[in-house]
Parts: C-alpha cells; sequence; structure tokens
C-alpha cells in the first residue's frame, strides 16, 4: 500500500508545471504522508485504513495548486482553438495554385484539425499515470481517425502516388487508431470509469459487464460486423462514409450498455447519453454532407462533439455532487 | 464543537510558531504534536499546513532547509526566525486579551438553569 500512496501523491502533480517549487512540494507532501501512513501501522491500523488516513490527511490542494499558473487545460485549449481557426488557412492559400497543392491545402485542414482535437482529448488531468496514460492513447487514436483521410487525399489525383495505396494508408490508421482504442479501454477508457478510480475505496462496485460472457462472444462479433459493413461500403463506393460504421457502433454500444447498467441500478447515465449524442453528431454529419457538401468545414461536428461531451459529463458530477 | 474547529484553524499560524518556539520541527511532526495534545480530537490538513508554511516563511517568520538524507527520508523542516519570535510573543498577547474579554462577556452573571 505504500507504493500506492506514492503513486496516488505523484498522481496528484501529474498534469502541473514542473517547476523546483512544485517538486518540493511534491516530496514534503509525500515524505508526511509516508511518515502519517508508517504511523497509523505502528498503531496497528491495517495498511488500507493507514493508506485511507494518509490519503484524507492531504486535504484540498487546490488553493495551493491555483496560485501557480494552471499549466496543462488552458494552454491546450487556447492552442487548439487556434489551431482550429487558423486550419481554413491552408485551403485558401494553397488553392490559388490548384493541382496538386489544392489537395495539400486540404490535407493541412485535417492536419491542424487532428493536433487540435489531440490536444483537447488528451490535455486534461488524470489522477493516476495510468489513467494519464490511458487517456493520451485515447486522444492519439482520434487524431489518428481524424487524419486517415489525408493520404486518400493526397493521391487522389493518381499522379506519382497510385491512390490504392492512400487507401490502403486509410485503413492502416483507422486500424492503429481502433487497436488503441481497444487498448485504452477497460477501467481507464471512460470517464464515469475514471470517477468510480477517483471516488475513496468505499465498496466499489467491480466492472463485472466487463468479464461477462456477453462481453466476450459480443466484442469480437461486433467487430466482425463492424469490419463487413465497412467493406461493404467500401465496395459500394461509399468510402467517404464507410469508416462511420465504426464510431456508429461505438456509439450504439455506449448507448445499451449505458442502459442496461442503469436498468440494473449502476451508473450509465453517462454513459448512454455519450451514446446519442454521437449518433445524433453523425446523423447531423452525414446530413449536413449531403445537402451541402461542405465537406471541408462539416468534419466541424466531431470537435463540437467532444466539447458537448465535456460539458455533459460535467454537468452529470455537478448532478452527482448535489446529491451526495 | 465547530466554532472550536474555526478557532484552531484561524490560529494555525500562532501554533505553528508556538511549535517551533523551542526547535525545529517538520509538517506531519507537528500535525502530530497537534492530535496527542489534543487528545486526538484535532488534525490539521496537510494543506492547511502548507499554505500556513508558506505565508510564514513568505512574512521571514519561519525558515526551512532540507534535512534528514542520512535516514534516506528527504524532509523539510522549518525553523523559527528573530521575527517569528517576536510576532509569536506578540500574537500570545493577543490571544490572553482575546480570551480575557470574551470570557468575560460570555460568562452567565447568575445562576443558568
Amino acid at each position: 500500500m505504500r507504493e500506492k500512496l506514492e503513486q496516488y501523491v505523484d498522481g496528484l502533480f501529474v498534469q502541473k508545471r514542473q517547476t523546483r517549487q512544485m517538486q518540493e512540494l511534491h516530496d514534503e507532501i509525500l515524505q508526511n504522508s509516508f511518515d502519517r501512513y508508517d504511523d497509523a501501522i505502528a498503531r496497528g491500523q491495517s495498511p488500507e485504513e493507514a493508506y485511507r488516513a494518509a490519503v484524507d490527511g492531504i486535504g484540498d490542494l487546490e488553493p495551493i495548486f491555483g496560485s501557480d499558473a494552471p499549466c496543462g487545460s488552458r494552454w491546450n485549449v487556447a492552442v487548439a482553438v487556434v489551431l482550429y481557426i487558423t486550419s481554413i488557412i491552408p485551403p485558401i492559400i494553397f488553392g490559388e495554385f490548384g493541382g496538386f497543392f489544392d489537395l495539400l491545402g486540404a490535407a493541412l485542414l485535417f492536419v491542424f484539425a487532428a493536433i487540435a482535437t489531440g490536444l483537447l482529448v488528451g490535455g486534461g488531468r488524470a489522477p493516476t499515470q495510468e489513467l494519464q496514460k490511458k487517456r493520451r492513447m485515447r486522444a492519439l487514436a482520434i487524431m489518428l481517425y481524424i487524419l486517415c483521410v489525408v493520404p486518400p487525399i493526397l493521391t487522389s489525383d493518381g499522379g506519382v502516388v497510385p491512390t490504392t495505396v492512400g487507401a490502403c494508408l486509410m485503413f492502416l490508421m483507422i486500424a492503429a487508431a481502433t487497436g488503441l482504442i481497444i487498448l485504452s479501454a477497460g477501467r481507464g477508457g471512460n470517464a464515469a470509469q475514471t470517477e468510480a478510480a477517483e471516488a475513496p475505496a468505499a465498496p466499489t462496485p467491480p466492472p463485472a459487464p466487463q468479464k461477462s460472457l456477453a462481453w466476450r462472444i459480443g466484442t469480437p462479433l461486433y467487430w466482425i460486423i463492424a469490419a463487413m459493413l465497412f467493406f461493404a461500403g467500401c465496395n459500394l463506393g461509399l468510402w467517404m462514409y464507410a469508416w462511420i460504421v465504426f464510431p456508429l457502433f461505438g456509439a450504439l454500444s455506449d448507448l445499451i450498455v449505458g442502459c442496461v447498467r442503469m436498468a440494473k441500478g449502476g451508473r450509465g447515465g453517462l454513459r448512454a447519453a455519450t451514446g446519442l449524442l454521437w449518433l445524433a453528431l453523425l446523423t447531423v454529419y452525414v446530413f449536413l454532407n449531403e445537402r451541402t457538401g461542405a465537406w471541408l468545414v462539416t468534419w466541424l461536428v466531431f470537435p463540437i462533439g467532444a466539447a458537448l461531451r465535456g460539458v455533459m459529463s460535467g454537468i452529470f458530477e455537478l448532478v452527482k455532487g448535489e446529491k451526495q | 464543537m465547530s466554532i472550536t474547529a474555526d478557532l484552531v484553524r484561524g490560529h494555525t499560524d500562532t501554533i505553528i510558531l508556538a511549535q517551533l518556539f523551542f526547535g525545529d520541527s517538520y509538517g506531519y511532526e507537528i500535525n502530530k504534536t497537534i492530535r496527542l495534545m489534543t487528545d486526538d480530537r484535532y488534525e490539521l490538513k496537510e494543506a492547511t499546513l502548507y499554505t500556513a508554511f508558506r505565508r510564514l516563511e513568505e512574512a521571514g517568520l519561519i525558515r526551512s532547509y532540507w534535512g534528514g538524507e542520512q535516514t534516506g527520508a528527504r524532509r523539510r523542516y522549518y525553523s523559527i526566525t528573530e521575527a517569528g519570535r517576536a510576532a509569536y510573543r506578540r500574537q500570545l498577547d493577543d490571544w490572553e486579551e482575546a480570551k480575557h474579554i470574551i470570557t468575560r462577556l460570555i460568562e452567565p452573571k447568575g445562576e443558568i438553569t
């Protein structure tokens, strides 16, 4: 439990500015927490009780952190917003030159958008190193999803590099992104589960749904069906939309799992709402593309969706907090 | 009970100076002393202590140094300065006066039923 205590304290400083002052504060809190832990053990408490006592004894560090300018989040958001806004510039500038530069401009737009979204998704704070790593993996996966259209765009004029290479690269990126999502799923992949990890160690319900037989059969089946639909879509020439199968299935599964959990009396509200949100967004995206053909800007629904989800998560936390 | 807790928290600086007056100490040791002296009734959160330490250090009333590496535990020790001793004596006088006045004002003038 002593190592867990050290991990906990490390986690408190994970997204803070790495200044000497912060390092010293970390060391001081760590040593005092160790002293408190050792003292509790010496008085006959169990390791769990001693850990609890040490963690509870730390208190609210926000006022101390607040006096340092917050690093991570605010800076990330600022850069992301700048990137979103300036992402229109490459297509405009390069559009003047025509030919390959047209494609380059469009590709750069997606690159800017991918970086910006990555910063937004991956730039928050997580209570432990492990959750932080998972958050970063999901950010990388989303960036890959956004970037995967770049190879087809760049090879679409069939010049030096044949279009098939572009298509293959696209599939590779989608596969890598999906792999990252699967790896980062489990205890860290969901904001609701992140909150469960943060909550005090009072009886936390074990994540039963993830180990059940239904899950073990359902997940490979889900991916097989999704992959089949995807390739069917590609063969029908709908490759611009075929990839939607994956986020679509993700949204549906979130919705179903969320509702099942709520029915069992557990916490599934946020997950179900997230599923609904993404279903709505995907519908809006396809609809807008069909009606306006402005695919250069319709992708904006996705970062907007990510922001909306953040708002939803915040609202859920507020409501939960008031209930307590 | 909550009035007492507020009073303890409100006098954190003086309490720390009192602990350091007769010898150097560090965060947890000060906390432990408070716990023992109040029969396990009160303990300050680390966060409260740290804000107080920073405040006192910025005001020049205490000094800090790192020590204990030989025992393997890197601890931040605090010692009181001359300005700190003077401030402590002043705050002690203030407290005696406050205690005296409030007791006189609150104490019943006769039998309470």
